[in-house]
């Protein structure tokens, strides 16, 4: 399993941005970095969020980013074995809380 | 007692009726007057206001006071929104019909949400006709914001006590979602806005808090979202971000023209599970009486609206079933900053407060555990929920409104 860094700090502008938001935006994103695949492919990506640059992340942002992840995935369990947050606690106790929304709404 | 006779009972009768005609015919003549009055007036205000005034007959608004308008601090969209859209309407009638400007008599200080609807609508005003206010008893610090206030474009001012910022954004529905919002750099704007005015009259080394930018950019972020998403002929949004020094709270108002919450959600193809909760929740409303259609204190478009409000229950539902959680999301990051958050939500004649009364709580609703918010006692949907807290105005604005007023623990 090779490591894939995502640096989300590309994602904002500085200094005329410093979040990132929408959920259709996530979803793209997804899609451009072929997150799905890169999983599938069975390596292990890692996000890096630097809160120097990223102040803040819509929840609608993450659930659209790993929506088909978790659609495939189901628990929050099987997505921790390719995803790992790079970051501040506050920003992955946002992804913990997030992934475990989308785990209660798969996982069934 | 005196006894009436048979023929005289029979010409009150024939006076009763002839009088009851006479009343019908009146108003039906005043009401065609009025339309006829507003079909010469040569002021089209643009889709979204014109729609406004239409959905509201526009015709019937006719300030009786002649031309002059009050407001006080109880015309505020968290306490009386009515009151605050009955005015919006009145000044834009008057604005079609009347040729001298109108005078408005302040009371108090004016919330400052207030202030700014009716400076959007007079800039509405002011770009199909010569316009302008008599201000009678206004005090400095509104004087002070409303000359400043420029809300049909972008602008920001700065005072000792205020800073304000505000911006008609363009919703970007580009194929490419990976370009940039504009609300987004506002967003930045208002959170550095808030950082400088605690460092200048406080703390100088004062860092915001991650949760207070969470919940900042959670407010913008999440409507934005909503309106891409949600009000597909929108082609603005209006947002303005205003930051009281002395108070230290922070205000967000959102608004745009579009369908309306409920609009939305009926008009959704939802999957079946879904559709068959809702239309429980509503059958059981209308068996246990809620809709009292004569005292219009709770309608159907009220508890379509609430629905909406739910953790998942969103129109796009069937694209993804992960859709949906925006608002309770906003909701949460506010409250989890300060829990004397006050956020005033109206769509279509729904009006909602939210404050620390009633709080959002997992339960389980349709197929799982979801984040509900029910406002009364049990948090259950299927009972009514306190009409302070959801209430239906006589009024309707077509779209969304949304105030947030965060103050800051400092």
């Amino acid at each position: 399993m090779s490591q894939i860094d995502i640096n989300l700090n590309t994602l904002v502008d500085p200094p005329h941005t410093d979040s990132i938001s929408g959920r259709g935006f996530g979803e793209e994103y997804a899609k451009t970095i072929e997150l799905l695949q890169k999983i599938e492919s069975n390596n292990k990506i890692n996000f890096i969020i630097d809160s120097q640059y990223v102040k803040a992340i819509n929840d609608s942002f993450i659930k659209g980013l790993f929506s088909k992840i978790f659609q495939k995935y189901k628990t929050i369990e099987e997505v921790k074995k390719h995803i790992q947050i790079t970051g501040s606690d506050y920003f992955k106790r946002l992804f913990e809380k997030n992934w475990l929304i989308l785990q209660e709404i798969y996982n069934v | 007692m005196k006894r009436l006779s048979k023929e005289q009972k029979l010409r009150n009768e024939i006076l009763a009726r002839k009088k009851f005609r006479h009343n019908i015919r009146r108003k039906k003549k005043n009401k065609k007057l009025a339309n006829l009055n507003l079909n010469k007036s040569k002021v089209f205000y643009s889709y979204g206001v014109e729609n406004f005034c239409k959905k509201n007959n526009i015709s019937e608004w006719k300030n009786k006071r002649q031309n002059s308008y009050r407001i006080d601090e109880s015309v505020n969209l968290y306490e009386n929104p009515e009151k605050l859209i009955r005015l919006l309407l009145q000044i834009l009638n008057n604005a079609k019909l009347q040729k001298a400007y109108p005078q408005l008599i302040f009371s108090g200080r004016i919330k400052f949400g207030s202030l700014y609807l009716i400076d959007n609508m007079c800039w509405e005003i002011a770009q199909k006709r010569d316009w302008g206010f008599h201000f009678q008893n206004i005090n400095n610090e509104d004087s002070a914001i409303l000359s400043k206030l420029k809300s049909f474009s972008s602008s920001t001012f700065e005072n000792e006590k205020v800073y304000i910022l505000n911006e008609k954004v363009l919703i970007n529905r580009s194929e490419n979602q990976l370009s940039n919002q504009q609300y987004k750099v506002k967003s930045k704007e208002i959170t550095d806005l808030v950082v400088k005015g605690v460092r200048e009259n406080s703390d100088p080394n004062f860092i915001l808090d991650p949760e207070a930018y969470q919940a900042i950019s959670s407010t913008i972020g999440e409507h934005f979202d909503n309106i891409l998403l949600h009000a597909p002929d929108s082609e603005f949004g209006y947002l303005c971000g205003f930051y009281d020094k002395i108070a230290k709270e922070v205000q967000i108002l959102i608004f745009n023209f579009g369908l309306t919450i409920a609009e939305s959600l009926e008009k959704a193809n939802l999957p079946k599970q879904v559709q068959k909760e809702i239309n429980a929740v509503i059958t059981n409303h209308t068996q246990n009486k809620f809709f009292k259609i004569a005292s219009k204190k709770f309608t159907r478009e009220n508890a379509l609206t609430l629905l909406s409000l739910q953790e998942g229950i969103s129109s796009r539902m069937v694209y993804d079933k992960s859709r949906g959680h925006g608002i309770t999301d906003f909701i949460e990051h506010c409250f989890n900053l300060n829990s004397e958050t006050k956020i005033a939500l109206i769509s279509g004649s729904t009006a909602i407060k939210i404050d620390n009364k009633y709080k959002i709580d997992n339960k389980f609703f349709i197929d799982r555990k979801r984040r509900i918010i029910s406002f009364n006692q049990e948090n259950d949907l299927f009972l009514r929920p306190d009409n302070e807290y959801i209430r239906n105005m006589n009024v309707t604005f077509p779209g969304l409104i949304i105030e947030t007023r965060i103050p800051l623990i400092i």
